[in-house]
């Protein structure tokens, strides 16, 4: 009897092709879109030479020479800085202006300091900044101590020419550290979230006060928990269906990189689908409000949560954790991107089994929440 | 009239899915707008943050952490180290510094040879760099003062001074890059309004054409014409009211109202209401079903703002994102946004606000041909 | 020996301040068609709400095979069938696998099911349409499909809650010749409508509701014996005049005349040939009369008599 019940459960989800077709074509299409738009970013976060013209605006050869040991000495863990073309200032300005081009012109001058010509701010005209800065103030130094300490001018000379570093540089772990990555988390998220549309109608259906075929099942001799139980197996099917597709499509199709364990992203996305399905089962037990209310609750939670997880502005899920960290507890978006990250930059590990539980327990507590209010067995009107 | 009248009695259906997306939209907005410095036409460096674990806790390193945060956020809690990573990829610090301990101590003795600085940043990012640079450039040169006979504090106070020193920079653009406030707070409001117009007026269209409905109407004494006027009439005075009220919360938010950037603003929010309204037409020629709306909304929203650089500013986009953003209004109304910050009249922006407009004419124009030819096959 | 299937003692339901029900008593006996015939709003609904324990009611007692009707007398409910009022069937399956769901939720035979679920298609003439979605089904068809959803299982009790609701007459005669067989079969049915000629052609025994109250029962001979009204002598006539209808009101057996919308309705209380005396009364005083026929009283006349109001009056 009850899997006659799931069955036809399954049967109803599967022929609702109108939700079906959107929920599986959210991700593909914005999954598709993000890849577009992200695909590049991070690249353009990472270290490249800094492109620089420099101009001699000395014949001075000491100088010439000092600066050009210098600025082509520069290195931080093994990597030049600067990438230098020597030019006449006109060229450089040419190209300093023809969309940077060049990002900054350093001149050095008859007085042996350099300056340092740029369009806009940012971190390229910060590092050059930093080199004519320090190239400077070496000069000055070497200036006031040969006037008020000239025994020990060679010293200094001695330590402004030994390349001395200060830091021993490490990298982070992690898969993908592409922090634009999280985009694709909020955004399986969400889907997960949306594909609890299936699990909405379960609560309705199943009350008499709320739907025809509720009146009908309630009048049959077959419990209340197991039309919710079917029904909640059924969506859950789908929703994993689904959120599975839309995951292999942006893995091996986009070939967005989540990652962590390919396996373990797979069975995120289930136990992401769980707390869906659990959401929606939930939020349809919810009262006696219309179908449409409560869709509008399930779109809202939604689409709050994804908001605040980071979904439209990536450095949300941050500012929550420092100034509200409970809501990320709580919030199935924060939560469900949370473990594909800890996936990501800790591995299978404490930090993953943590947000798996989140996962887990919210679901628990929103399916025995639904049951709890959608166990009304008799009503005072219809 | 009664079209008129029953828009809005079915719009009212929908009031709790727009004041939802009205209150997110408003959220990121005010997010958002915390987050940037006021104009500024000279040369500044770019702060970063920086987590630092000083386990010498000398005045060497007390020196160095002072002279960081001169240019820099230090956060010097006792996070974990999940926390540090989480600081780290989500940007909001570049490095994590392990000041040693003993390290001043070695510093001050010049022994040739000194203790190190453990830095951990993302691998290759420049703003970890830039941070590096910073650390070395204020410790070599105090080292260099040192040897050159003066005490660590002096060391230190010149080294801060002459660090501090931006004069050998020059800004050579013309142009004075302005940005406050306004800019950041304008910029998001395309996703606001298309959010809004997506899951509230566009579902209400979507009813009045489905099937029966439209079936019921097109036998009525009401010429087609006048319910199509009523209908864009109504539509059109709901996006009056929602630019209104987000003009009004944004000005607010903004501190800054009926000035003449802020004209030139509100005439490129209104021009990309209108696209945004002729969008909303062309998808109702669909024949969507109006519960698919909120997913609709989403993706519409959502793909526009991200490709427009409503949310990631477009220099950051991809050369294919950029290339297809160019297609989409939004990228025009940032592009207008973008002009205006740089100082542009109404000329500079005229052809932004002209593209908006020419791609909802043209979208307009694609959907009600789909929906004549879905019609004539319906036939 | 008679066995009663459902016995409601002083039901009590209130909506807030009105009372939906109001001290009702009923008694269903194994093998009748029973009727419950009242106006919208008189309580037919809610009282098989009520049986079907779906809803709280504030006092009075029900049973069911003589036992107490409870939610959760799941043995109780897997004798009943229900037809409900408003046509509830899930738009995503088709004919046959709505009526293979509903009627899953009382057999678990797959067999045993197969076949009943067979035998109900055949019943309700749906052959072919067994792989139809409910949205292209007519609205006949689609009352016939929540027919079968409610009785595949072969119940010993089927609720019938006004299945001919907005169905066209050849759908109607076919449920209402259904019903029929089903009793004929072995099932006890209670049906529920304000159509007072279906209650009057398929029920066994009628009970008329008003206002929450039971206001009479019996057969449909019993209730029409229990009125004053025996006959009723109806004339299409233009432009009598006030004095007629006065005048007939004196003759033999009558007891009132209308006179409306050029038609006379003589109603008479017992005699014989009273149509005699109408046609000679126009005779004498040289009437011309379109028509004239006689009546005998229907249920509408019985409740009309009895709460003052008609039945149809109640339905506009």
């Amino acid at each position: 009897m009850f899997l006659n019940i799931l069955c036809k459960k399954l049967k109803i989800c599967v022929n609702n092709k109108q939700n079906i077709f959107w929920t599986l074509m959210f991700p593909i299409i914005l999954g598709t879109l993000f890849t577009i738009a992200f695909g590049g970013i991070f690249e353009s976060y990472k270290f490249e030479q800094v492109k620089t013209a420099v101009v001699f605006d000395t014949d001075n050869e000491q100088v010439v020479e000092n600066a050009k040991t210098f600025l082509e000495g520069i290195s931080n863990d093994g990597k030049k800085l600067l990438d230098i073309q020597y030019l006449e200032y006109d060229e450089a300005e040419a190209l300093l202006k023809d969309g940077e081009k060049v990002n900054g012109i350093i001149r050095v001058k008859e007085d042996g300091k350099l300056t340092l010509d740029i369009l806009s701010n940012g971190v390229l005209s910060t590092i050059q900044q930093s080199i004519v800065t320090g190239y400077n103030q070496n000069v000055t130094m070497i200036e006031k101590v040969a006037k008020e300490h000239p025994e020990k001018l060679y010293e200094v000379i001695k330590g402004v020419s030994e390349n001395t570093s200060y830091v021993l540089p490490k990298s982070l772990g992690g898969d993908n550290k592409d922090p634009f990555i999280s985009y694709f988390y909020n955004l399986l998220a969400m889907t997960t979230l949306f594909a609890s549309m299936h699990s909405l109608r379960i609560g309705n259906n199943t009350q008499a006060n709320m739907s025809k075929v509720g009146a009908r099942a309630n009048a049959s001799p077959v419990r209340r928990m197991s039309f919710q139980i079917a029904g909640f197996i059924a969506s859950f099917l789908v929703s994993l269906a689904v959120v599975e597709i839309g995951l292999t499509v942006m893995i091996f199709i986009l070939r967005v990189e989540f990652g962590g364990n390919i396996l373990m992203i797979y069975l995120t996305s289930a136990l992401a689908a769980l707390l869906g399905v659990s959401l929606g089962f939930f939020v349809g037990n919810l009262g006696s409000f219309s179908l449409d209310k409560k869709e509008g609750i399930l779109v809202g939670i939604t689409l709050l949560g994804c908001a605040l997880s980071g979904l439209m502005y990536g450095d949300m899920k941050i500012i929550i954790a420092e100034k509200a960290p409970f809501i990320n507890k709580i919030n199935p978006a924060a939560v469900i991107s949370d473990s594909y990250y800890a996936l990501n930059m800790f591995g299978v590990g404490g930090r993953f089994f943590e947000t798996v539980m989140y996962m887990v327990g919210l679901s628990l507590i929103l399916t025995i929440g639904g049951l709890l209010l959608g166990r009304k067995v008799s009503y005072d009107s219809i | 009239m009664i079209v008129f009248k029953t828009f809005f009695k079915v719009l009212s259906r929908y009031k709790f899915s727009m004041i939802m997306y009205l209150a997110i939209a408003l959220a990121i907005i005010t997010i958002m707008s915390g987050f940037n410095s006021s104009g500024n036409a000279s040369y500044y460096s770019v702060s970063q943050g920086i987590i630092v674990l000083d386990n010498d806790k000398s005045e060497v390193s007390r020196g160095l952490i002072a002279y960081l945060e001169t240019i820099n956020y230090i956060y010097e809690d006792d996070y974990t180290e999940e926390q540090i990573t989480d600081m780290i990829y989500y940007t909001k610090a570049s490095n994590y510094l392990i000041i040693p301990e003993g390290f001043g101590e070695a510093f001050l003795s010049d022994s040739g040879n000194p203790l190190k600085i453990e830095s951990t940043k993302e691998v290759d990012t420049r703003m970890g760099y830039t941070v590096e640079a910073e650390m070395d450039s204020y410790l070599k040169l105090t080292a260099n003062y040192m040897k050159g006979g003066y005490s660590f504090s002096e060391a230190d106070e010149l080294s801060r001074e002459s660090l501090a020193d931006m004069s050998a920079v020059n800004m050579v653009s013309e142009v004075v890059i302005q940005d406050d406030k306004i800019f950041t707070v304008f910029t998001i409001l395309p996703y606001a309004l298309l959010t809004l117009l997506c899951s509230a007026v566009l579902p209400v269209i979507l009813r009045f054409g489905t099937m029966l409905i439209s079936r019921r109407t097109g036998i009525s004494s009401l010429p087609s014409v006048k319910k199509q006027s009523m209908l864009a009439l109504a539509s059109a005075l709901v996006t009056i009211g929602m630019i209104c009220v987000l003009i009004i919360i944004s000005s607010l938010l903004s501190g800054e109202m009926l000035t003449a950037r802020w004209a030139l603003i509100a005439i490129d929010v209104i021009v990309f209401s209108m696209t945004a309204v002729m969008i909303i037409i062309a998808l109702s020629s669909f024949g969507i079903n109006p519960e698919a709306a909120p997913a609709i909304t989403n993706i519409v929203a959502l793909s526009f703002s991200f490709l427009g650089g409503i949310f990631v500013p477009i220099e950051h986009l991809g050369g294919t994102a950029k290339a297809i953003g160019q297609f989409l209004p939004t990228y025009w109304y940032s592009e207008a946004i973008e002009r205006i910050k740089s100082g542009g009249g109404l000329n500079d922006i005229a052809i932004c606000l002209g593209i908006q407009l020419l791609f909802g004419l043209m979208v307009m124009v694609i959907g009600m041909l789909y929906g004549r030819y879905n019609l004539r096959k319906a036939e | 020996m008679s066995q009663t299937v459902v016995e409601v003692k002083n039901l009590v339901k209130r909506y807030k301040e009105l009372i939906a029900l109001d001290n009702f008593n009923m008694k269903i006996e194994k093998g009748e068609v029973f009727g419950l015939l009242g106006p919208n709003g008189s309580g037919k609904t809610t009282t098989i709400n009520c049986i079907l324990s779906l809803l709280n009611y504030n006092n009075g007692e029900i049973k069911v095979f003589g036992e107490e009707m409870k939610n959760t007398r799941y043995d109780l409910k897997k004798k009943i069938g229900v037809v409900m009022q408003d046509v509830a069937v899930f738009d995503e399956l088709n004919v046959y696998d709505n009526i293979d769901y509903f009627c899953g939720l009382y057999i678990g035979d797959k067999e045993t099911r197969k076949k009943y679920v067979e035998e109900a298609i055949e019943f309700v003439g749906l052959e072919n349409f067994k792989k139809f979605r409910p949205k292209k089904l007519s609205g006949g068809l689609l009352r016939r499909l929540n027919i079968a959803c409610g009785i595949a299982h072969k119940p010993e009790l089927i609720i019938l809650d006004e299945p001919t609701v907005a169905v066209d007459p050849q759908s109607r005669n076919k449920i209402l010749e259904g019903i029929t067989e089903l009793n004929r079969k072995g099932a006890t049915i209670i049906y529920t409508s304000h159509y007072m000629e279906e209650v009057e052609q398929i029920c066994t025994h009628i009970l008329i509701m008003d206002k929450g109250k039971n206001v009479a029962e019996g057969t449909s001979d019993e209730l029409k014996r229990s009125i004053k009204n025996t006959e009723n002598v109806i004339v299409d006539v233009r432009n009598l005049d006030e004095k007629h209808v006065e005048a007939m009101k004196k003759l033999n057996h009558v007891y009132e005349v209308k006179y409306m919308s050029d038609r006379l309705v003589i109603k008479c209380a017992g005699g014989r040939h009273n149509i005699s005396h109408v046609i000679d009364y126009f005779a004498d005083n040289n009437l011309d009369y379109d028509r004239i026929y006689s009546e005998l009283p229907t249920l509408n006349d019985v409740f009309l008599e009895i709460t003052g109001t008609s039945l149809r009056d109640q339905e506009a």
